[in-house]
């Protein structure tokens, strides 16, 4: 009897996932299907760096906007999309349609590779930030890589004002910054300072006892619980967490703010393009745009206030380091390389 | 026994068995030789070239001694401290032996990255939950532990490998003949004396089997030391191959190759020198059922033995579970730990979030499919392996074997190289591939089950049902199956469950469609939002439980992970 149920238990699982391996193929091969361009329906994925939780967030916006468009994510650090980009270049398999990655150097290395769709969107012409003059790439948010410090533990008149000032003896230990080798803000990050200081800084930085997580999230958690009492992070991280009332504050360095006015993009394979086009027109209008600062970073466009808790983008941004995007695409591997060995080598 | 030649309904046996074959040798050997002659490929031919340029960085290097050296170290703490364990639990009138039992193998079941989340949270140098403890209990000025250096992964690597050598030594030690033990005893020998002159050589060739395991378990581990080492700067061998593989590049590509094939060659000498050091030698020797050990009498040191296994228990299990259980129910990580700094609001938002809960369902679909896919091929290798007497029926067993001795990302490489569409096959990025890699990984699992209970199935009652004129299948459907069924189901949650939280294979094979739970935990600890990685951490530990209770229930308490 007991025998015949477990018999029959298995018979049953075998057939529920036999259905499902069915039902997932069948599903997958739909989504391959070209659809007719001009019905905003179907299927769209966006590769992005963008947080899972403000992903989640846009998501009503979005469905709103676009009704009959099921818009699929894949999230991961800006240089795990690369890599997985990569890969699925040399399989000849991109399944992403749209790119919204962090390093605004990546695109010119995959304009390069002549991977881009051109589109001169309607609404560029009110993106004040970053764009490629053909429309390969356009500005769609903007991260900063400020300095934030611990209020708990350290005293407002102590904090640091600039990134000179964590070399200071008394952060000894307590400092941190997210690793170049895995997070696209880190990359751009490095690459501008060690061009401002040379890579001595990042030496002394290490001698300092600088930590190099892997991620800006493992970093804001250590700064609110006081493991860290200074880091160089993504200004959002802690707009968040100061807005939720944990004990973190931003700095915008006297040295300079690194501005990192992020891309969208259209991959020129995509088999969707009207509706990638449609979406990215939506991402860089204004209601795209607010949802950005709900996202907690800022707009590229001047009609849209800043995110909450943040200064307008342009008191800090004239006083921020420039970077070089063409030079950064350029050397990448040498800058990544060499902070390995720098810093990251004990 | 030559019979079994000419029963009936041959030729289906014999072509169902040759596609299982035929599945094992693309899949398990194919990949695996690719993976070694692409090593070797050079512009211009074959060469050493590769490996020159790997080791020829210093990164590289160490993360090869790291790698040794951790494992042996590891291997030798599991085993010092899993043979007194077993001793105690299975030799002596220690209380609760079953409860402490199920504890030292608890962490079997535990995923290794959930364990060294845990740990991070436990042991983060000044914040570690047990670190602040200690530092206000004991009135120290600074916190004793650090688990991002070369102890704490030892120390968080011995936790989740030491049932390895538990359940071997515990295993030995229930086969073992009691009456060569008493025989000491009777010839006036004390408990210690005849521990280590009887007991300890006769179990010595199962306690190598047992570290066997936990070295090349570590070797292979990717989790633990990409939480734990990688910000402690300290590499190995796994986590360099990723970090290869990530580059998205072809060079990337090739120097993970060879740092794999290096890790596969550790791996395989460290299996065969085992096997050639102990020869054929089975010292345990199985007497009858009638005699039962002698347990030795703690005497005056029960209690206090009691209270040292507890600790390591309460260490080992509770602690870091109870961790990721506080960590998930918190709202402000600034706050200290109070009843009002708690919520249930993080599990409402994960569970409603698609991005989580996707991978989720992937993993239980992927995890489904490929126990469903073993079950049926360890079948078919069970059967030829114990139900006929055909030249080279052991090989599809010897391939199971192979790659389940194999780490996984090796595996995982190997697959890349060989099902990017080079030989027509492109499996980049889909469902497939995964589902590849956990059955190259896990089939052994299943296949062990099931021939050990096919063993028992007597060839007359098959014979019969020949005889009388059903078909092969309809034997295997209507006498075989039935009497074996326990094992089955054991069999497919015994490959269930590794693939539904496996992270190593899953982080190289992944595609955007594919995450599974094990990446996306991996990836919220590390990049996005550790808080919800509590979360979710707990939710698999749900699922891994409920798994190991139906199977527990279903094998009556025989086999459980």
């Amino acid at each position: 009897m007991n025998k015949r149920l477990v018999g029959l238990l298995a018979l049953v699982m075998v057939l529920v996932f036999t259905a499902g391996i069915l039902g997932g193929c069948g599903g997958a091969k739909e989504a391959e299907k070209p659809k007719a361009a001009d019905t905003p329906k179907g299927k769209l994925m966006i590769y992005t760096s963008i947080y899972p939780d403000i992903i989640e967030s846009v998501k009503p916006a979005l469905k709103k906007a676009f009704p009959d468009i099921e818009i699929e994510w894949f999230q991961a650090g800006t240089e795990k999309v690369m890599a997985k980009v990569a890969g699925e270049i040399e399989a000849k398999k991109i399944s992403a349609d749209l790119l919204m990655v962090a390093d605004p150097s990546y695109y010119l290395t995959l304009q390069e590779k002549n991977l881009l769709l051109k589109y001169d969107s309607p609404n560029r012409k009110d993106v004040k930030l970053n764009k490629d003059q053909d429309g390969y790439w356009t500005g769609v948010r903007v991260s900063n890589m400020i300095i934030a410090y611990n209020t708990a533990k350290v005293k407002p008149e102590d904090a640091p004002k600039s990134f000179k000032d964590l070399l200071d003896p008394k952060w000894q230990g307590r400092i941190a910054m997210p690793s170049p080798l895995l997070s696209g803000t880190a990359y751009v990050f490095a690459g501008v300072l060690k061009d401002t200081y040379g890579w001595e800084y990042f030496e002394k930085l290490k001698a300092n006892g600088l930590k190099v997580e892997e991620g800006n999230s493992a970093i804001q958690n250590k700064l609110i619980r006081g493991e860290y009492h200074a880091v160089v992070i993504l200004e959002e991280n802690i707009l968040k967490m100061a807005d939720k009332g944990e004990p973190v504050k931003v700095v915008y360095p006297a040295d300079g703010t690194v501005v990192i006015p992020s891309p969208i993009a259209i991959f020129n394979s995509s088999k969707n393009q009207e509706l990638a086009k449609k979406v990215l027109d939506w991402w860089i209008s204004k209601e795209g745009q607010e949802a950005i600062v709900k996202g907690w970073m800022h707009s590229v466009r001047d009609d849209v206030a800043s995110p909450k808790g943040a200064p307008a983008l342009k008191t800090f941004a004239d006083k921020g380091n420039k970077p070089d995007w063409l030079k950064l695409s350029k050397e990448n591997e040498t800058v990544k390389e060499t902070f390995r060995a720098k810093v990251l080598e004990k | 026994m030559d019979k079994k030649f000419s029963l009936p309904g041959f030729q289906a046996k014999w072509s169902v068995i040759a596609i299982a074959v035929a599945v094992l040798v693309i899949f398990t050997v194919l990949p695996m030789l690719y993976l070694v002659l692409r090593s070797f490929a050079t512009e211009g031919g074959w060469s050493v070239e590769n490996y020159k340029v790997v080791y020829g960085s210093s990164v590289n290097l160490r993360a090869f001694v790291n790698t040794i050296k951790i494992s042996l170290l590891v291997t030798l703490i599991s085993v010092l401290i899993a043979f007194p364990l077993a001793w105690l639990v299975g030799r002596t009138n220690l209380p609760a032996r079953g409860l402490f039992r199920t504890l030292f193998v608890a962490t079997y079941m535990i995923p290794p990255y959930v364990g060294a989340i845990a740990w991070t949270q436990l042991l983060s140098p000044n914040t570690g939950y047990l670190n602040e403890w200690l530092v206000h209990v004991l009135g120290l000025s600074e916190a004793p532990f650090d688990i991002y250096t070369m102890s704490g992964l030892i120390w968080c690597m011995t936790i989740f490998h030491l049932p390895f050598a538990f359940i071997a030594i515990s295993r030995a030690l229930e086969k073992m003949d009691p009456s060569l033990e008493e025989a000491s005893r009777i010839s006036g020998a004390s408990p210690l004396t005849t521990l280590f002159r009887v007991t300890l050589p006769l179990m010595f060739p199962s306690i190598l089997a047992g570290g066997v395991l936990v070295f090349i378990g570590v070797g292979s581990a990717f989790g633990i030391p990409a939480i734990i080492g990688m910000p402690g700067q300290i590499e190995v061998l796994t986590t360099r191959i990723v970090t290869y593989v990530y580059m998205g590049t072809g060079k990337g590509i090739k120097e993970a190759t060879a740092l794999a094939v290096s890790l596969m060659l550790v791996a395989n000498a460290i299996l065969y020198g085992m096997t050639a050091m102990l020869g054929r030698k089975e010292y345990v020797t199985i007497g009858g059922k009638s005699t039962r050990p002698g347990i030795v009498d703690l005497g005056v040191w029960k209690w206090p033995i009691t209270a040292v296994v507890s600790l390591y228990a309460f260490v080992s299990v509770v602690l870091p579970m109870g961790s990721i259980f506080v960590t998930s129910l918190i709202k402000s990580l600034s706050r200290p730990i109070t009843f009002e700094n708690m919520t249930l609001r993080n599990w409402l938002a994960v569970v409603q979030n698609d991005q989580y809960m996707d991978p989720l369902i992937n993993s239980f679909v992927l995890a489904g499919v490929a126990a469903t896919l073993c079950t049926v091929i360890a079948l078919l290798v069970s059967y030829l392996l114990v139900k006929t007497r055909t030249k080279g029926r052991k090989l599809p067993d010897g391939l199971a074997t192979l790659g389940g001795a194999t780490p996984s990302i090796v595996i995982a490489l190997a697959l890349i190289l060989t099902f990017s569409g080079e030989f027509g096959l492109n499996l980049y990025s889909t469902m497939s591939i995964l589902v590849v890699g956990y059955m190259v990984k896990y089939l052994t699992m299943a296949v062990r089950t099931i021939s050990a209970s096919l063993t028992q199935v007597h060839i007359s009652l098959e014979e019969a049902a020949l005889s009388s004129g059903a078909s092969w299948l309809r034997t295997l459907k209507d006498i075989l199956l039935p009497l074996i069924s326990p094992s089955i189901v054991a069999g497919w949650f015994l490959v269930f469950m590794p693939s539904f939280y496996e992270l190593t294979m899953s982080i190289l094979l992944y595609g955007a469609k594919t995450k599974t739970i094990g990446v996306l935990l991996y990836e919220l600890q590390t990049y996005a939002d550790p808080q919800d990685a509590s979360v979710l951490a707990m939710v698999v530990l749900l699922i891994v439980l409920v798994s190991n209770l139906i199977l527990r229930k279903i094998s009556k308490g025989q086999i459980s992970i």
